[in-house]
This record gives C-alpha cells, sequence and structure tokens, in this order.
C-alpha cells in the first residue's frame, strides 16, 4: 500500500504543478482543433474570363458588371479599342455555401446566359485534411442576335458548358487552378466543325500584397469550332476594396461567357489583338 | 487506523488536486465593435476557452480568430485573410494575473471589480495589457467579464487608406466567461 501511496501523491503534486506552471499551455492543450476550411482560394467568383472555384457565402447576391473593349491594335485613332466596349450585367447569388447561381446578358451577340455553380469538394487543413477543391459548373447562353436568313428554334440557339473546376491555395499568396471544359452546341454554322469542342483550362494567381493580386488563364482547345480559332489567354489584376472586386484584365477574347471565350476566340493575343476589359464585382448581404 | 489514515491523506490529495485545477469555460464569448465614418463593424466569437486559477489568481484566453462571426459574410473573409492573416497567426491569446488577487475573497457571493495584468497576443504581436475585470461570484457559478480597447495599429494591422472611414483604429473588445464551480 505504501508505494501505491507514494505515486498517488507524487503524480498529485506533478500534475497540480504543471497545471499552474503554465495556465495558457494548459488551456490550449483542450482547445479543440483550429478550424480547417481553406478559405479565398481566389478573391472573385471570376479567374479572368472563365469561373474560378469560389462562391459567394450563404445569402450574398453579387452584382457584376463586365466590359471588353475593342482591340488595343487600334491605335490612337480608335482609343487602344475604348471606343467599342460590349458589356455583360450579370446579377448572382449564393443559396447556400456550396450552391450558387447567377443570370446574365451580353450585349455581343445579344447573349442570354444562366449557370450554376456548386462547390463539390473544400480544400482544408487538420484531421480531414482535403488537398484541393473541386466546383461543377454549369452554363447555358442562349443567342437572341436576329437572323433574318435562318429559321432557328430556341433548342438551335442554345449553347452549353460544363467544368469541372479544380483548384489549390498552395500559401497565402499562391493558387492555381485547372478547368477540363466541354462546351456543345445544339446546332453548328455550314462552315463551323465541331458540334462539341473539349478544352482544358490552367490559371492562376500570385498576390502582390493583401489586396492586389495577378492572375492569368489559359484555355487549350481539343476540337476547334472553326479553322481560325485560337485558345483564350488573359492576363490581369484583381483589386480588392471592402465589398469589391475590381478585375482588370488583358485578353484576346472577346465574349464573356464561357461558350464564347473559350471556343469563339479568333483573336491572336501575341499579334497584339487584345481587349482591354474589366469585371467589377459589388456584393450585397441580402440574407 | 493505518486505513483511517490513509483514506483521511487521500481524500485530501484528492480535495488538494481539485482546488488546483483550474477552472474552464469552453464557451466563452469574445466580441469586438469598430465605430467608423461610414461603417460599424462587430463580431463575435462564442467559441472562446478561458481558465482562472482561483490558487495562484491567473487568468489565460486563448481563441481561434476563425471564429469570429460577423454580419457579412464577405467582410469575415477580408478579416482573416486581409487584416488577422488568420492562416499565419490562428489565434489570439492572453495571459495574466489578477492584481492585489491575495485580498479577493472568491468564496463569497457577490460582484466586485479587480484589475487584470498580462499580455495579449494579437495577429503574432505581444502586447501588455490591463483591463478591468468584473467578477460575480455564486457557489455554483464564476461570471467573469471585462471590456477594454485595443489599436489595430499597436498589433501591425494594417488599414489601407482606401478603408480608413470604414474601419476604426481602436476597436472596443468584450469579453465574458461563465465558469462553474462545481463541474471538476
Amino acid at each position: 500500500m505504501r508505494p501505491f501511496l507514494l505515486v498517488f501523491i507524487f503524480l498529485t503534486i506533478s500534475l497540480s504543478v504543471k497545471a499552474q506552471d503554465d495556465l495558457l499551455a494548459a488551456l490550449e492543450a483542450e482547445q479543440s482543433e483550429e478550424p480547417g476550411l481553406v478559405e479565398a482560394t481566389f478573391k472573385g467568383t471570376r479567374l479572368i474570363n472563365g469561373h474560378s472555384i469560389e462562391t459567394r457565402k450563404k445569402g450574398v447576391m453579387d452584382f457584376m458588371i463586365s466590359h471588353r473593349f475593342g482591340t488595343i491594335d487600334g491605335g490612337g485613332y480608335e482609343l487602344f479599342g475604348l471606343d467599342q466596349a460590349s458589356i455583360r450585367i450579370g446579377l448572382e447569388y449564393a443559396v447556400t455555401d456550396r450552391l450558387y447561381f447567377g443570370l446574365g446578358r451580353s450585349s455581343f451577340e445579344k447573349t442570354f446566359d444562366g449557370f450554376v455553380k456548386y462547390r463539390l469538394i473544400r480544400q482544408s487543413t487538420g484531421g480531414k485534411a482535403v488537398p484541393v477543391s473541386a466546383t461543377w459548373f454549369s452554363s447555358v447562353a442562349l443567342r437572341t442576335l436576329r437572323n433574318p436568313d435562318l429559321d432557328l428554334s430556341f433548342t438551335d440557339k442554345l449553347a452549353t458548358t460544363h467544368q469541372l473546376l479544380l483548384a489549390r491555395k498552395f500559401n497565402n499568396g499562391i493558387s492555381l487552378q485547372l478547368m477540363p471544359t466541354w462546351v456543345h452546341r445544339n446546332l453548328i454554322d455550314e462552315d463551323q466543325l465541331n458540334n462539341d469542342v473539349f478544352a482544358l483550362g490552367a490559371g492562376g494567381r500570385v498576390k502582390f500584397s493583401q489586396r492586389v493580386a495577378l492572375c492569368v488563364e489559359y484555355y487549350y482547345q481539343f476540337q476547334q469550332l472553326n479553322e481560325n480559332a485560337k485558345n483564350a489567354f488573359a492576363i490581369g489584376f484583381d483589386i480588392e476594396t471592402g465589398g469589391h472586386v475590381f478585375q482588370l484584365q488583358f485578353t484576346n477574347a472577346t465574349s464573356m461567357v464561357p461558350k464564347g471565350f473559350i471556343t469563339e476566340t479568333t483573336n491572336d493575343f501575341f499579334d497584339g489583338e487584345i481587349h482591354f476589359g474589366f469585371n467589377i464585382s459589388r456584393t450585397f448581404q441580402v440574407n | 487506523m493505518k486505513n483511517g489514515i490513509l483514506t483521511f491523506l487521500l481524500v485530501a490529495f484528492a480535495m488538494v488536486s481539485t482546488l488546483a485545477q483550474p477552472l474552464l469555460d469552453r464557451t466563452g464569448t469574445a466580441s469586438f465593435y469598430s465605430e467608423a465614418p461610414l461603417e460599424d463593424i462587430e463580431a463575435i466569437n462564442e467559441e472562446v476557452l478561458g481558465a482562472i486559477d482561483l490558487e495562484k489568481g491567473t487568468l489565460a484566453v486563448s481563441m481561434f480568430i476563425k471564429k469570429f462571426n460577423f454580419e457579412r459574410s464577405l467582410m469575415q473573409e477580408h478579416f482573416n485573410e486581409n487584416y488577422l492573416e488568420s492562416d499565419k497567426y490562428p489565434k489570439a491569446t492572453f495571459k495574466g494575473v489578477i492584481k492585489d488577487f491575495a485580498a479577493i475573497n472568491f468564496t463569497e457571493a457577490g460582484s466586485f471589480e479587480a484589475q487584470a495584468e498580462g499580455e495579449m497576443e494579437i495577429h503574432g504581436v505581444v502586447r501588455p495589457l490591463t483591463a478591468v475585470v468584473k467578477f460575480n461570484v455564486s457557489p455554483e457559478t464564476l461570471r467573469v467579464s471585462t471590456e477594454f480597447e485595443v489599436s489595430v495599429a499597436d498589433h501591425e494591422i494594417e488599414i489601407p487608406k482606401l478603408v480608413i472611414k470604414n474601419i476604426a483604429e481602436v476597436v472596443e473588445v468584450r469579453a465574458s466567461f461563465n465558469f462553474k464551480r462545481q463541474e471538476r
């Protein structure tokens, strides 16, 4: 019995001494695991032209205005493209932290578009670490530009785009994204080659400061819609100020809907056929 | 007889160790309030860990920055990403002592105030902090609450000029804990 008692006394004293030694250290030993979801892989819901894995949080509405000006090789006479502008106005809403949808209207070919995004997997750290985020993206675009020569049905004017967006935030400054893409058209013109175009996009961002980041985005097409189709390239800056995100970019794409910029781009970026453009996003917490 | 002494000793040690065991609250709250010309911002963390050691008069508080909830989710993202950099500095902590602890009787029911003195770490920067702490003692619980001000610049949290009218340079912080005395 004696040795047991001695051990007991020793344990009691040593435990209580330890507890008092550093109360904060003892307290932190009790702390639950750090919340692990990786937030803000990208600043906005768009990488540049295309979507990022990001969605807004539940109950947030995002009003988005995007412009693409004419090509800068028009020179001073065209004020480097600023004389022409194509615009898209969009309204987006987050139903849950994972489900996000949006509607938009582009002046380019008078296109209406709608999209749904769902966050399948979210990158996280800690006990149940997940290395990447994955978001499903589906978009429908309806071209309403009148064509008196053709009698087209509603479904003839539709094109759909599906993407699996995969991204990883490597650290606070660097995030990369891959975008396997499938664009489908119900009807194509005589001079067009493929109803279906598969593409692989890649992009990323590097933060210069807490509020400014450099982004690049490139879509490689495995099939072409036209013989003169080019791969869309874009480089831009994200500037964040409170509830706004400004994205300024240079790109060879004219369209601002996925089926458009991925497959209908005909300008050559490296030949100076570059559009200056911007996206402005303003968020409102609706509920 | 021998058994009697042994039992007495065991009970005595058990009591000593219970007394020495600090009181713990896992669901303490901490909130802050920023009042600026353009907007007022408020956030609350309801999973703050607090401990008080009534043997030594020491206090400790630890919380995850990511557990602060804002009314606007984008603000919460910016708070973590741009201001507090919670990936790099996940916690805010305080450790300190109650001044004139020996003169305070924690067994008598009632309310009183005392000064707490210690070090607070926010955004990886440790600063001394002295605050008035209110105690509310009852046989079952010990309620502890405090209010103090924190200068954002003191903790090297950068506010860009563009949003200087949206974020206060000094924010009001409140914290409260409810320690159950019978629990352990």
